[in-house]
């Protein structure tokens, strides 16, 4: 899992620094809202000037997939008490998850959880703001000549394509990168929210189908 | 100020998400429809990021060597399962 973490919190700091975040507030972003992709996509947007609601939006999209982590989550820790619950839903990542569910998803009723779900959340947690720490350093100390934007979409790339686990994440992710370039001429960056739903609807349009 | 409160509303935003259901009384449900589309937003929204042109130009000033070894490394986690 650390090996997957690594290079993109890498590429993240790196991406956060030449999109012209100052490198405190880019550590701090990491810190406080610690979630890559959406880390990513505001640097990308704000570096294009999108207004502040575009950006929040923008990352209420990409870290919606947290809220089916909670309710899935919430069969394990529904009884744990309120400190343990804040604490689990601000460890809650893409990998923290999919460890928790490779242990306890078939054994539920298994003890030691919440020490579970803990311990690998601030393992992978501390990973992440090393590396984010790590990409920060290296862009700050880039000459500007060197042109690094290119980091945030690398970022993208990497960590989209082993998500189109089968035909219909494909078919969501093509209907995605089409209607992007169809709507491309939209105010306030809108075309990026308009291709993710387009996106989603193939995604379920495709799934309805096969079923 | 501006880059302050993008701060603020995504770590609101984000932490809102996370706990949603971690702090919700029992009994409450995602409908089977939301459920089902949320499988579908990373794959949508971030193609919807790295798809745009200006991405691709801001491509242009990859070196070739990385770019290489980042298809080559996108692929790996799929060879691992």
């Amino acid at each position: 899992v650390l090996l997957g973490i690594v290079p993109f919190g890498v590429v993240t700091g790196v991406a956060m620094v030449a999109s012209g975040i100052p490198p405190l507030v880019a550590m701090l972003m990491s810190v406080i809202v610690f979630a890559g992709a959406s880390m990513v996509a505001s640097a990308q947007l704000l570096a294009a000037h999108a207004p502040v609601l575009l950006v929040v939006l923008a990352t209420l999209v990409i870290n919606l997939r947290f809220m089916m982590y909670s309710a899935s989550l919430r069969v394990h820790f529904a009884h744990a008490p309120l400190g343990a619950r804040l604490a689990v839903a601000y460890l809650i990542a893409d990998n923290v998850y999919g460890l928790m569910l490779a242990r306890f998803g078939e054994h539920p009723d298994d003890p030691g959880k919440l020490e579970y779900f803990l311990g690998a959340g601030v393992v992978v947690w501390a990973a992440w703001q090393a590396a984010v720490a790590a990409g920060i350093l290296i862009g700050a100390g880039v000459p500007p000549e060197w042109r690094l934007e290119f980091a945030a979409p690398l970022a993208f790339i990497a960590i989209s394509i082993p998500l189109l686990r089968d035909r219909a994440m494909v078919a969501a992710a093509i209907a995605a990168a089409a209607a992007i370039l169809l709507a491309q001429d939209l105010p306030l960056k809108l075309n990026i929210l308009v291709a993710a739903g387009v996106g989603i609807l193939a995604g379920l349009l495709f799934e309805r189908r096969k079923s | 100020m501006t880059l302050w409160l993008t701060l603020l509303g995504m770590a609101l935003v984000t932490f809102a998400l996370r706990a949603a259901f971690l702090l919700l009384p029992p009994g409450v449900e995602l409908p089977p429809l939301f459920k089902r589309a949320l499988r579908y937003v990373p794959a949508a929204a971030l193609t919807a990021l790295w798809g745009r042109p200006r991405c691709w130009r801001r491509m242009n000033n990859c070196p070739p060597a990385l770019s290489q070894s980042l298809w080559r490394g996108a692929g790996a986690p799929r060879s691992l399962r």
